[in-house]
Order: structure tokens, then sequence, then C-alpha cells
């Protein structure tokens, strides 16, 4: 490991790290960025204390809030309402 | 997952009709839904008969989602269940305008989230969304005050500690289109693009309903979490 590298010098700074945490954890980063705030989070404890937690409450809504499942009365309905639209379309 | 997306189809966008066909044309390398979809350059044209199976197969599979999506948006079950049943009506008499080959569960958010606009608009016709907004404005200057402090790791352990409906409960605190935005990308795994083109705004806007409705979020929850530990160091002295 290169430690005495200097680091991408476009993430040199927290303040531009933390600015794009979300695209970086919403995987919409080109990989050369993402390498570059990969490394600075490996080096940086508060940067990665911050995306530690945007990326457990990012994983927390993932777990928590979907997953219903459609009563089956609606499902019917909507099967129903497709046979009805079929003969009218 | 996020799904990989190249880009929009534009040709495909202008040529189409206004409310649905702005619609997505996603192009995907390979076909995600699976489920045969003709092809419009072969000889065999498809009958209403053919059409309506593969509606059946292909779009009735993404209904539990929807209802779930829908659910965020309405927050209460009977209106989710209305424009759920909407939307299949309207995706079923536009489905010839959808891109076999494309992405059939974004296309059908898209319808989603217009049915629920319209309908959200219809019932809002009175000064209740100012009050929308006010509360907007005070969730986010609450929320703002939790950032300049930030989150320490301490904290963070009792945000995982959190029941999973105190987060279902702070989503629902968010204003809709924060919600929609996290929940698009959170819960679904939309790329950005996609979900800018199931809300019909430009990326950039994306973006900081995101950041916006994050921030918001973790404020909400560091609350939540700090109020359960209240109660429970109450509970521990009585």
């Amino acid at each position: 490991m290169n430690v005495d590298r200097p680091q991408d010098e476009s993430f040199d700074d927290c303040e531009h790290v933390l600015e794009r945490v979300y695209e970086f954890l919403d995987n919409e980063i080109d990989s050369a960025s993402g390498d570059a705030i990969r490394r600075h989070l490996a080096m940086c404890e508060k940067c990665l204390d911050q995306f530690d937690v945007e990326e457990a409450v990012k994983s927390m809504v993932h777990r928590c809030c979907g997953g219903e499942v459609a009563p089956s009365h609606l499902r019917m309905k909507i099967v129903t309402q497709l046979t009805v639209l079929r003969r009218t379309l | 997952m996020p799904l990989l997306v190249d880009g929009w189809d534009e040709q495909a966008m202008l040529r189409t009709s206004p409310l649905l066909s702005y619609v997505m044309s996603i192009p995907s390398g390979n076909n995600a839904s699976g489920a045969g979809a003709p092809l419009s350059d072969s000889d065999h044209v498809e009958t209403p008969d053919e059409r309506h199976v593969r509606f059946e197969t292909d779009a009735l599979q993404y209904l539990d989602q929807l209802y779930a999506g829908a659910l965020r948006m309405t927050r209460n079950p009977a209106d989710a269940e209305d424009i759920v049943q909407e939307t299949y009506a309207k995706a079923y008499a536009s489905f010839h305008q959808f891109t076999p080959g494309t992405n059939l569960k974004a296309w059908l958010y898209r319808i989603l989230t217009n049915t629920y606009i319209n309908s959200y608009r219809k019932k809002q016709r009175e000064p209740q969304l100012s009050d929308g907004e006010k509360v907007e404005d005070w969730q986010l200057a609450r929320a703002e005050s939790h950032t300049s402090s930030g989150l320490k790791s301490a904290e963070m352990v009792a945000l995982e500690n959190l029941p999973d409906s105190d987060v279902k409960d702070a989503l629902q605190e968010l204003a809709p289109d924060f919600r929609l935005a996290v929940y698009l990308a959170d819960v679904e795994g939309f790329s950005y693009k996609e979900i800018a083109e199931i809300m019909g705004t430009p990326i950039g806007t994306v973006m900081s309903r995101l950041n916006r409705g994050r921030t918001q979020l973790r404020g909400l929850l560091a609350d939540y979490a700090r109020d359960r530990g209240v109660k429970r160091a109450e509970a521990s002295k009585a």
C-alpha cells in the first residue's frame, strides 16, 4: 500500500466526500471517484462514521419499509376488471 | 439491485403520446422481466388475446410491489387499493405503448405515481397543501438541527436497535416527494435515472429530494432513538 502517495485531488477534503456520499452509496458514481472516496473513507474516521450511518439508514429503510402483500380481494378485483376491459377495449 | 440503464430511448418518447408514453423506454441489455415479449419487427402481429395474456403474466407479477409503493404514497390501505386498481386499468389500456424489453416495473410505477398525484390533487383542493409545506419546513428545521451535531457511532447503535415500525413511521412523516424518492431508491433499488422518469423530474431534482429526504429521515430516527432512550431511563428509575 502506498500510503505516501497523494490522494486523488478532488476527494481530499471531507466536505466534498460527504457531498457525494449518497451517490457513492447508491452506486451512481463513476469507478474512479468511487475508488477515491473509498480511499478517503479508509483514512478518515469522521467521514467513515457518517457513511456508516447513511448506509445503516438506507438498509433499515430497505428492510422495514416494503414487503406488504396486496390483499387477495384486490388481486381478484383487478383480474376481473381486466376481463371486462378486454371486452370493451 | 439497481438495474443498469444506458439511457432513454428518446425517439420512442417523442413518438408516443403525452401522459403514459412519456413513459419509460429503458433499453435493457437483457430482458429483466423475462417473459416472452414479442418483437415488433416479427411477422406475427400480436392479437388482443395474446396481449391480454402477456399483460396478466408480465404486469400482475408486480402487484405486491406496487401495492406496497402505493401504501407509502397514500398512507392508508383503502386509497392504496384504489390507485393500484386504477393503475392497472390505465396500464392495460396503454399496454400497446409499452416497449417490450424495457423496464415494465418502472413503467408501471410511473403510471402509479401519476395516478397518485392526480388523486392527491383532487383531494387537496383546500388550503391543506400549504399546511403540508409548513410541516415540511418544520421537519426540515428539525432535521437540520441534527445534522450539524451529527450522529455518533453510539447513536448509530441506538438507531439499529429501533423497531421496524419506527423506521416505517419516520418514512411516513416525510413530505410526499421526499418519501417517494427515498422509497424508490432504497426499497425498490431504482437508479436515479429511473426515479427521474417515474417522478417526471430532472435527475438533479431526484438527488436533492433524496438528500433532503434522507437528512430528515435521519433526524427523525435520531429523535425516536432518543425518546426511546429517555423512556428506558425513566423506566429504570421508577
